[in-house]
């Protein structure tokens, strides 16, 4: 009697660890939860940095936004296109542009337009997108324009 | 058996913190693109702002005027215009504005919890511009010296409280760095390449100079072989880079290549000033300082002829009095022009044609400075003060006249010269240069800037001061030194001489001690005589008007004091009377003569110089012309005079020193005047100086040879210029004045034959006798350099 309660529980413990391995290994093996969810939004959002730090860096939030906001340019068409040009085709993409507003001593962002390829049926089919928020102090010329802090907020995304 | 059962528990337990293990570094993996990513843009976005901020008080230091569109913008982080040379609130503009852009931030990234700030540090940029520099306080600029920076520096700190990411920290630079090699590297008949060398934040090469930023080169702009003091802007023919933030630039037109006397290093003298795409600009001179030397040409020996008193003649002999080798008198109060010109009194000083004197930076006043030798060598240039002023050339009615109009905000930018229709425009740097013994025979003067933005000007201590307090009838130019003096400006605003008499609107100059003790009147000039009263008053028709004091800067720095001389000047075309039974006594009227006077009050000299310009608007006549009248109380005496010309009538000779006690002058010879017990006598052929003074104490007028010129004309003409003493009682006692007559008799003026005759300087004198009777030499010693024929010249070192 005394020799079965042992080999029980011996069974017991070969069975509780040939468990907990098959579930350890399954862990380490496996690959994560929606593996390719994380791959693909962590892409998207170095995609929108590195699109947002082109163009501060090729001075296009000066030459577009900011110059189109002095003269009543439209710029929001201009940098629709741009954007179209410079993203890969399959993204899809939503842009909110504010001007950071100083008044009275408190900071209010100030909507100064929203450009998209997006149409309203495709957001509901919006699959792996990623946000994005940028902020830019305006420092290239014309000087009318050095100083003014731009705050972006970038969605890009694929359709489903 | 237990043993088994521990390790498979063991195993177990292993298992499970590896795969929370797991888990965490996927959660990590996941959230360290968005830490990584947007630390990256905030980083890069605090640095666009320390940009941003350098751009503005860079660009608003250098032209306000010129980058407006982005310096006014920032008037509501109190930058002004009124403040473009003032970098400390450029700094405070800049730390709100990054005030403003922080709540932006935490605004902005408000999902991940952001914390940021920054931390102002020391930041040694010594390796990058060649000397040791700091930027101690956000931001810094040295500028104007071949090796120029703007450079903004702080230390960023940022946690991401949501991404559980804490204690980021990024030292951030925004900063340009601007070489400029002194020497040309080759020159044509028309211009000229250059090399330079531009860096970027922490020193990186900056390639971006013709595609993002730009470069300007000015030159000195020159007109009849002279340079003017202002600068042009070059024709820039060719750009190339070299690699490394090396640039060749070649300019036209070619200009001259100077040396560096101090260093021996040559240099073409250009100004250039780049820009970076973010607006940061630096402004750099192919040079650092100018350097010229001062030469006297007083002499060391002083001819005259005595006089030979039993037969009232000069004595044939020529005798010579040898100046003592100690001459701590001899100090030049010299202008340097902005337009590079050199003045002493009202002269413009002769320069070595082979000294080239390249233009001032185009700078604020403020940031200049000027070190002068006490022994003619290098080894004792020291600072030493400066005083800036504004000057102006008028068409004064029939002539051409300078005249000094106030002195600058030192804050604003050096202007070389204006032209305004018929008026032009400098600016002066006036400075003292001492010949302390007769041996120094040249001085080095080297004017130098303060390379930092946050330069102030140089509050130097002085013994002069200027007080106006009408409630207390005081309107006095103090000279707080030994022999101190006090000057009493009388004039319209201070009609009542103290314990003397109400001149009701008379300008004049009251002589006091500093005890306040009056002396007496000063009289610049005066004509006519009027019957009044039951009495025969004489001077009557005197310039009527007020003086204008020039004491203190203006803007920002009004509080700062002139160091080295106050003007007042009087600028009148009405006389009137002092005499109050006299119908034109406080009624002034023109039609008589015009007045210009330049009264300059010096630091740490002994002397006080009257320019004094005169025009006649018609033709009058009366009895006797007085060129001026200076009471000496009774203090005095003895006094003596120089001739100025040779009168065979009387037998004297040019250059005959007569020396007389007040006492015995009615024993001895004289030419005109009474010799009353009140005695007005006058003596012919009024030279160069005139002196009174006793045991301790001497006073003396110095004039020009122009002052001489005039008197020669009046005796050619015959009306008898004189020099005149008086031992009268006044309302102070007896008094003793020394006095010159351009006329006196009966005499008519015809503007246009006297007018060009009437500019001249006097200069009040100062000094200690060294014995009674030789008194006189004591201001012989010190006259000559008031002389046009010795005065001072510049010359290459």
């Amino acid at each position: 009697m005394n020799k079965r309660g042992q080999t029980r529980i011996i069974e017991l413990l070969l069975a509780t660890v040939i468990l907990a391995a098959a579930v350890v290994f399954s862990l380490f093996f496996a690959r994560p939860m929606r593996s390719i969810y994380v791959r693909e939004t962590s892409t998207l959002r170095r995609l929108a940095y590195n699109v947002l730090n082109n163009y501060a860096m090729s001075g296009v939030f000066e030459n577009i936004i900011l110059h189109g906001n002095l003269t009543g340019r439209p710029w929001q068409n201009e940098m629709a296109t741009f954007m179209s040009m410079t993203l890969p085709p399959e993204i899809l993409y939503y842009l909110e542009v504010y001007h950071a507003v100083l008044r009275n001593g408190t900071v209010t962002l100030r909507l100064l337009g929203t450009i998209t390829n997006i149409s309203d049926n495709q957001f509901t089919s919006l699959i792996e997108s990623e946000s994005i928020t940028y902020t830019y102090v305006s420092t290239g010329e014309p000087d009318k324009t050095r100083g003014i802090i731009l705050v972006f907020h970038l969605v890009l995304g694929f359709s489903g | 058996m237990l043993i088994i059962t521990a390790l498979m528990i063991a195993i177990i337990l292993m298992g499970i913190i590896v795969s929370v293990h797991e888990s965490q570094m996927l959660f990590l993996k996941t959230r360290s693109l968005v830490v990584r990513e947007v630390v990256g843009a905030i980083t890069a976005d605090f640095q666009r702002a320390l940009a941003v901020t350098l751009a503005v008080a860079t660009r608003g230091y250098y032209n306000y005027s010129r980058f407006r569109d982005l310096c006014a913008k920032f008037g509501g982080f109190g930058y002004t215009a009124i403040e473009k040379h003032n970098f400390t609130v450029a700094r405070l503009m800049a730390l709100t504005y990054l005030q403003y852009w922080r709540e932006t931030i935490v605004k902005a990234y408000a999902n991940y919890g952001v914390q940021v700030d920054f931390e102002i540090e020391r930041l040694n940029i010594s390796e990058l511009i060649g000397r040791r520099r700091y930027v101690y306080n956000l931001s810094a600029g040295y500028w104007y010296y071949p090796s120029s920076a703007s450079v903004a520096y702080a230390r960023l700190k940022l946690n991401l409280t949501s991404a559980g990411f804490y204690g980021w920290e990024s030292p951030v630079f925004a900063g340009i760095y601007l070489t400029v090699q002194p020497e040309p590297v080759s020159v044509t008949d028309d211009n000229m390449t250059i090399r330079i060398n531009v860096r970027i934040d922490s020193g990186d090469p900056y390639p971006y100079l013709l595609t993002k930023g730009w470069i300007e080169v000015y030159y000195p702009e020159e007109r009849n072989d002279q340079w003017t003091g202002a600068w042009k802007k070059g024709d820039i023919k060719d750009v190339t880079y070299e690699g490394y933030g090396n640039y060749s630039v070649t300019v036209s037109p070619a200009v001259r290549i100077l040396t560096d006397p101090l260093s021996g290093q040559q240099y073409v003298p250009l100004l250039v000033v780049v820009s970076d795409h973010r607006g940061i600009l630096v402004e750099a001179l192919t040079y650092n300082k100018i350097v010229f030397k001062i030469r006297k040409n007083t002499p060391d020996t002083l001819n005259y002829h005595p006089e030979n008193l039993n037969k009232c003649k000069s004595r044939n002999r020529v005798d010579s009095i040898n100046r003592p080798s100690e001459t701590p008198y001899e100090i030049y109060t010299i202008d340097f022009s902005s337009d590079l010109r050199l003045f002493w009194l009202d002269m413009e000083l002769s320069k070595d044609p082979t000294l080239a004197i390249p233009p001032l930076p185009f700078m604020p006043i403020k940031q200049l400075r000027v070190n002068i030798s006490y022994d003619g060598t290098i080894d004792t240039l020291r600072e030493r003060p400066l005083q800036v002023e504004n000057w102006t050339k008028i068409f004064w009615y029939d002539r051409e006249v300078w005249v000094p109009y106030g002195m600058p905000d030192p804050t604003i930018d050096i202007r070389p010269y204006i032209q305004l229709g018929n008026k032009y425009f400098a600016t002066r740097f006036v400075f003292q240069v001492p010949f302390p013994r007769l041996d120094i025979s040249e001085q080095w003067v080297v004017f130098w800037w303060n390379d930092s933005l946050d330069a102030v000007p140089r509050v130097w201590p002085t013994n002069i001061n200027y007080t106006y307090d009408p409630y207390n009838d005081i309107k006095d130019i103090i000279v707080n030194s030994s022999p101190g003096i006090r000057i009493e400006l009388i004039d319209t605003e201070h009609t009542t001489m103290r314990d003397y008499v109400n001149y009701n609107g008379v300008a004049a100059i009251g002589l006091r001690s500093l005890s306040d003790e009056a002396f007496g009147p000063w009289n610049i000039h005066s004509f006519g005589d009027v019957y009044c009263g039951g009495h025969h008053y004489l001077g009557r028709f005197r310039p009527y008007g007020k003086w204008v004091v020039l004491a203190n800067y203006t803007g920002r720095y009004s509080w700062l004091r002139a160091p080295i001389r106050i003007f007042a000047v009087l600028n009148t075309s009405l006389v009137a009377s002092v005499y109050d039974c006299d119908r034109y006594y406080g009624n002034p009227r023109g039609g008589y003569y015009s007045t210009l006077s330049i009264l300059s009050v010096v630091n740490g000299t002994s002397y006080i110089p009257l320019i004094v310009h005169i025009y006649w608007q018609h033709s009058r006549s009366d009895y006797s012309y007085w060129l001026y009248s200076m009471m000496g109380a009774g203090k005095p005496q003895k006094f003596a005079y120089i001739t100025g010309w040779k009168s065979s009538y009387y037998n004297y000779l040019e250059n005959t020193v007569r020396v007389r006690s007040y006492s015995s002058v009615c024993n001895k010879c004289y030419e005109r005047g009474s010799c009353y017990s009140c005695y007005h006598v006058g003596y012919i052929a009024p030279g160069l100086w005139y002196a009174h003074w006793n045991s301790t104490v001497g006073r003396g007028v110095v004039v020009n040879e122009n002052f001489v010129s005039l008197l020669k004309w009046s005796k050619n003409h015959n009306f008898n210029p004189a020099f005149y003493v008086t031992r009268c009682g006044g309302p102070t006692g007896i008094q003793n004045s020394l006095e010159v007559k351009f006329a006196d008799d009966d005499v008519t003026i015809y503007p246009d034959e006297i007018n060009s005759l009437l500019d001249y300087w006097i200069v009040l004198t100062m000094f200690t006798p060294h014995n009674l009777n030789e008194g006189w030499q004591d201001l012989y010693y010190q006259a000559p350099m008031f002389w046009r024929g010795y005065a001072p010249e510049i010359v290459k070192p």
